[in-house]
C-alpha cells in the first residue's frame, strides 16, 4: 500500500436520503438548532448546517435522489447512525427539551466518539435516522 | 437492539439547550471488513483507533471526525443489520481533504483500482472546490473534497 497523498481532516457532510423534506427540516433546524445553509429545489437538495459540518438532505422523489437507488426506511439502511457533538451537554436540560418536542430518545450512556469517552444519547429522527448527541470528553 | 423509546409529545417551542458543533462520527454498514479496512486504511489512510469485535466495529480516525464500520456479514453484528437489504436512508459521506496534489491524489486512487465514479466543483461546509466521488468495497459513496482554492 502506498501513504495516501492527503489528509483527511473532518467529515464536511453527510446526505441522508428522505421521503418527507419539510419534516426534516423542522427537525433539524428547528429543534436540533441547525441554520439552513443553501437550497437548491430544482435538483432537490437541502443543506443544513450543524456546526462545522453540513446535513444535506435529499428527497428520494427528487432528481438527485432518484438517482440513488432503493428508497430508504426503518427497515432498510446502509448508516446506523451518525453522531453530532454538542457544546453544552445537561443531560437532564436535553430529555425535557427534546421530549417537550416531541422527539423520541433512546439509552443514554458513556460512549467513545472523535474526542474521546463521554455522554451521549441517541435520539431519532422524522424518518427513524438515529442521531447520536454527544457532550464534550469526561476529561475535557 | 432496541435503543429508542416512544415517548409522549406536547406541543412546546423553545430552544436547544445546546449548541452543535459538527459531525463527531458515522457507524457505516459494510459487507466483510477485510476489504473495508484496505479501503479506509489502505487507500484513505485512516488510522485504527478501536476495535470491538463483540460488535463486529472497528473506529478509524478521520481527522477530527471518526469512521466506524461495522461489518454486517459477521453474528457479532447482528445488532446493526437491517431487517431488509438494499434500502439507502444515506447517499454519501464526504471527507474534507486538507491541500493536496490533486494529479497525486487521482494517480493514488488509480494505483488502488477505486474508480473515480463522478467528479464536479459543488460546495460543502468549507466552500466550492472539487469533489471526486469513489465507492468504497461495499458500495458506500464517499466525496473527497479539498479546501476550496484561496
Amino acid at each position: 500500500m502506498s501513504k495516501a497523498p492527503f489528509k483527511i481532516k473532518a467529515l464536511d457532510h453527510i446526505v441522508l436520503r428522505v421521503s418527507d423534506r419539510d419534516r426534516m427540516v423542522r427537525f433539524y433546524c428547528d429543534i436540533l438548532g441547525c441554520t439552513m445553509e443553501r437550497e437548491q429545489a430544482e435538483i432537490g437538495l437541502t443543506q443544513v448546517r450543524a456546526g462545522q459540518s453540513l446535513i444535506d438532505l435529499v428527497p428520494v422523489a427528487g432528481k438527485l435522489g432518484r438517482m440513488g437507488g432503493a428508497a430508504p426506511g426503518k427497515e432498510g439502511r446502509n448508516l446506523d447512525h451518525f453522531c453530532i457533538t454538542l457544546d453544552g451537554y445537561d443531560e437532564a436540560k436535553i430529555r425535557a427539551y427534546l421530549t417537550a418536542q416531541g422527539v423520541e430518545i433512546g439509552e443514554a450512556g458513556s460512549r467513545y466518539g472523535a474526542e474521546g469517552e463521554g455522554p451521549s444519547l441517541y435520539v431519532s429522527d422524522p424518518e427513524g435516522n438515529i442521531v447520536e448527541l454527544k457532550g464534550p470528553p469526561w476529561n475535557a | 437492539m432496541e435503543r429508542i423509546a416512544k415517548k409522549p409529545s406536547t406541543a412546546m417551542s423553545t430552544k436547544p439547550p445546546f449548541v452543535l458543533e459538527g459531525i463527531d462520527h458515522i457507524l457505516l454498514l459494510v459487507n466483510g471488513m477485510k476489504p473495508a479496512v484496505e479501503f479506509y486504511a489502505g487507500v484513505l489512510g485512516c488510522a485504527v483507533e478501536g476495535a470491538l469485535p463483540q460488535y463486529g466495529m472497528l473506529q478509524l480516525r478521520a481527522g477530527a471526525a471518526l469512521i466506524d464500520l461495522v461489518d454486517i456479514s459477521v453474528p457479532e453484528a447482528s445488532w446493526a443489520k437491517p431487517p431488509v437489504a438494499g434500502g439507502r436512508n444515506f447517499d454519501h459521506l464526504c471527507l474534507a481533504l486538507g491541500a493536496h496534489d490533486e494529479a497525486k491524489l487521482r494517480r493514488h486512487l488509480a494505483r488502488h483500482q477505486v474508480e473515480i465514479i463522478e467528479e464536479g466543483v459543488h460546495g460543502g461546509s468549507r466552500g466550492e472546490s472539487l469533489s471526486l466521488y469513489v465507492r468504497d468495497p461495499s458500495g458506500n459513496v464517499i466525496e473527497l473534497k479539498g479546501p476550496p482554492p484561496d
